[in-house]
């Protein structure tokens, strides 16, 4: 073990779990045939700073390319950082050679979304979920399959399902699969790539109570990617909102859920259509943010958001904001905008009366006036 | 008015490994202007049913009857069917990439539509540029000379509404229209077909799998399982007093919004298999309520409920299937 970690174990007290302190991923990009570097970057991550606790779940929101899956693939130590420090349990995961990086990998799991594309279809499923104890030489040969076995219960697969190949499976169990794979090496951190968002409700669910319960028996920690936000607020402690590259807000799921300060924060959790909006009787109030999310190749001067923003003013095409505690929110509840949605604020607002649902929504102007 | 009536609308396939019966008796009626939602899980046959009525379903057998303004949909041949397409029933598929052709400009393909039905090569451009800032594209004189690879999945979407809508269909069927999509740009696209509707007095189908949608844009809801319709209500009847255990199942499987509960309940095992003739209620190995009755035959749709044309295909009474204190209804509590 090298020195500086230790030195900084005594200055800061107990090591947070994971920190992710200013972390860039920057890809070149590269144009015409030949494939020449056109000297522009996409700058997939620009400057992220977070920090989980053991046993702890993160929720990790924002539209496609906001660069969430890119900072997944960062943290599980599949694609180098930019710049920046990703330190797990105080050693930074960017520092360590390959040998070093060994048993890192066995701590930092990953469950993906398409558990069709992610497992061989001419391997039988016992192979597969072999392979983990082989490739780390953690089990002897003999015991191997009475393990795999185990785990397979665990997920709950029956054991005869050892011989099988991964097309004989129904999606949600595939997703069993890959999340016994994710386990068989007792990891202690997992990062969950849009788990469920391939599977039916009714299955959904039995894949959110499997993952919890293992939370529960094995004390694991949980990074949640998903574009589903029920799910996310369902199984978050924490939740990060992130946008072009950059996190908007970060806090207690509740906080940020009831009380989002940050416009896209706000507009992002209040699009989401609910079933139980056909109960109501007043219409709830929603934001429908105009526009696409603009490139992360030349992203917006100052505040990212703010040609899509509602509340924007001159200082924010300027000025990046900082991501920070505003004045009334609990600890750890940080928001980077400049004005922050305070108590009581509507955005400019799309509400929906019953009768008139289907009317009077703003669409095509470039920009939603406040 | 009823615009669309569909009479015991039956689907089978003949396949190598046997026969997939993937409609089983689906029945139900449409007015001008109004949004019927069909939800259901993979394999409940919801795209099946409606691709049928278009004749996009090749090769398979077909019973039934869907009466489109009085004509038989499923009598047509394809060359009537080819002047309804566009004409009176517009179609909107999940992924608008693979539906749009690569290498034809995009003001091209929506000008294509109106060509092959009778207008000029100028006039369809000049209605395609009109219908894309109707969709709200912005520079439509610009966007329509580019391809299809670039636009955002979202105006893609935008794209295929403006086909969708060159003729002026009496009825839109989308085939999970938003599903592909941000939720941001959902809301948008959503919000885009309400205001479409009203303008146009369009009827809607819309199938999806999404609870919330559903929710915000139906007008009346269709649930079906293994091939069949379980449940059919207006969308308040439908969340407020679900019948079905099915519906019920389904709904408590969603992670509440509102209410952070400790634990989901979702529906135990998996959807049966289509490959074979079922012959009791579909739902009737996954349902905790099962009884001898429901494995005789499947239930008719019977009336349930308060509200009228509140149909379920369940055996029990709405006292038997009553809900327990994770009902829905408790759902709608402050949100953001």
């Amino acid at each position: 073990m090298n020195a500086s970690p230790l030195v900084e174990e005594v200055d800061v007290g107990a090591q947070p779990f994971l920190e992710v302190a200013n972390v860039t991923k920057h890809f070149p990009v590269r144009s015409g045939a030949l494939g020449r570097l056109s000297g522009d970057q996409i700058r997939a991550v620009d400057g992220v700073s977070f920090s989980l606790k053991a046993g702890e779940t993160l929720g990790l929101v924002g539209e496609s390319g906001c660069g969430k899956s890119t900072l997944a693939r960062l943290i599980t130590g599949l694609q180098p950082v930019s710049s920046g420090h990703i330190r797990f349990k105080g050693k930074d995961i960017a520092a360590l050679s390959r040998r070093e990086m060994r048993p890192l990998r066995r701590a930092i799991q990953m469950v993906f979304q398409d558990p069709y594309g992610s497992l061989n279809p001419r391997r039988r499923v016992g192979s597969i979920l072999t392979d983990p104890f082989a490739v780390h030489h953690v089990v002897a040969r003999e015991a191997r399959k009475k393990e795999v076995q185990a785990l397979m219960g665990r997920v709950g697969l029956s054991s005869e399902h050892y011989n099988r190949f991964p097309s004989e499976f129904s999606g949600g169990q595939r997703q069993r699969i890959g999340i016994a794979r994710a386990l068989a090496l007792r990891p202690e951190l997992i990062i969950c790539d849009e788990p469920v968002s391939a599977l039916d409700v009714s299955i959904q669910a039995q894949i959110i109570n499997l993952l919890e319960d293992l939370q529960d028996d094995f004390g694991l920690s949980f990074m949640f990617i998903a574009h589903d936000l029920s799910v996310v607020r369902h199984v978050s402690d924490r939740i990060a909102v992130m946008y072009l590259g950059k996190l908007a807000e970060i806090g207690a799921v509740e906080d940020v859920y009831t009380r989002a300060r940050h416009p896209y924060a706000a507009s992002l959790l209040s699009a989401v259509p609910l079933p139980q909006d056909a109960l109501r009787s007043t219409p709830r109030e929603r934001v429908i943010l105009t526009g696409d999310v603009p490139t992360p190749i030349r992203p917006p001067s100052g505040c990212r958001f703010h040609p899509r923003c509602p509340k924007a003013r001159e200082i924010c095409a300027i000025e990046e904001p900082v991501l920070e505690q505003k004045p009334g929110d609990d600890t750890g509840h940080l928001t980077a905008c400049h004005f922050p949605i305070e108590e009581g604020e509507m955005l400019a607002r799309v509400s929906r009366p019953e009768p008139t649902r289907k009317t009077a929504v703003p669409l095509g102007s470039p920009e939603v006036s406040p | 008015m009823v615009l669309l009536e569909v009479k015991d609308l039956r689907v089978s396939f003949d396949t190598d490994d046997g026969t997939v019966f993937a409609v089983q008796g689906v029945s139900f009626s449409l007015e001008a202007g109004k949004t019927l939602g069909i939800v259901g899980e993979s394999g409940s046959g919801k795209s099946v049913a409606t691709q049928t009525l278009m004749g996009l379903s090749p090769g398979a057998r077909v019973s039934g009857h869907a009466l489109l303004e009085g004509h038989d949909l499923l009598q047509m041949d394809e060359e009537e069917l080819q002047s309804i397409r566009g004409a009176k029933v517009g179609m909107i598929f999940q992924d608008p990439l693979t539906s749009l052709h690569p290498l034809y400009r995009v003001g091209y393909q929506i000008a294509e539509v109106m060509v092959a039905h009778g207008k000029t090569r100028a006039e369809a451009h000049e209605r395609a540029v009109e219908l894309l800032r109707v969709v709200g594209i912005p520079e439509p004189e610009k966007r329509a000379r580019g391809f299809p690879h670039e636009f955002s999945g979202g105006m893609r979407q935008r794209v295929m509404i403006a086909m969708a809508l060159a003729l002026e269909p009496a009825l839109i069927i989308a085939d999970e229209p938003t599903t592909a999509l941000d939720v941001t740009v959902q809301a948008q696209i959503l919000a885009l077909l309400a205001r479409m509707q009203s303008e146009f007095g369009t009827a809607i189908i819309l199938i999806t799998h999404d609870l919330g949608v559903i929710s915000e844009v139906a007008d009346e809801i269709l649930v079906m399982y293994g091939g069949r319709v379980m449940e059919r209500a207006d969308v308040r009847s439908m969340f407020a007093e679900p019948h079905h255990p099915y519906t019920q199942g389904l709904l408590r499987s969603i992670p509440s919004y509102a209410s952070r509960s400790e634990r989901l309940h979702p529906i135990l095992g998996y959807p049966p298999s289509l490959m074979r003739w079922i012959k009791e209620c579909p739902f009737a190995p996954r349902c905790s309520l099962a009884h001898e009755e429901c494995w005789i035959a499947p239930p008719p749709l019977k009336a349930v409920g308060k509200a009228p044309g509140h149909l379920s295909a369940c055996t029990l009474s709405p006292e038997r299937v009553g809900l327990d204190d994770e009902a829905p209804s408790d759902m709608a509590g402050k949100t953001a």
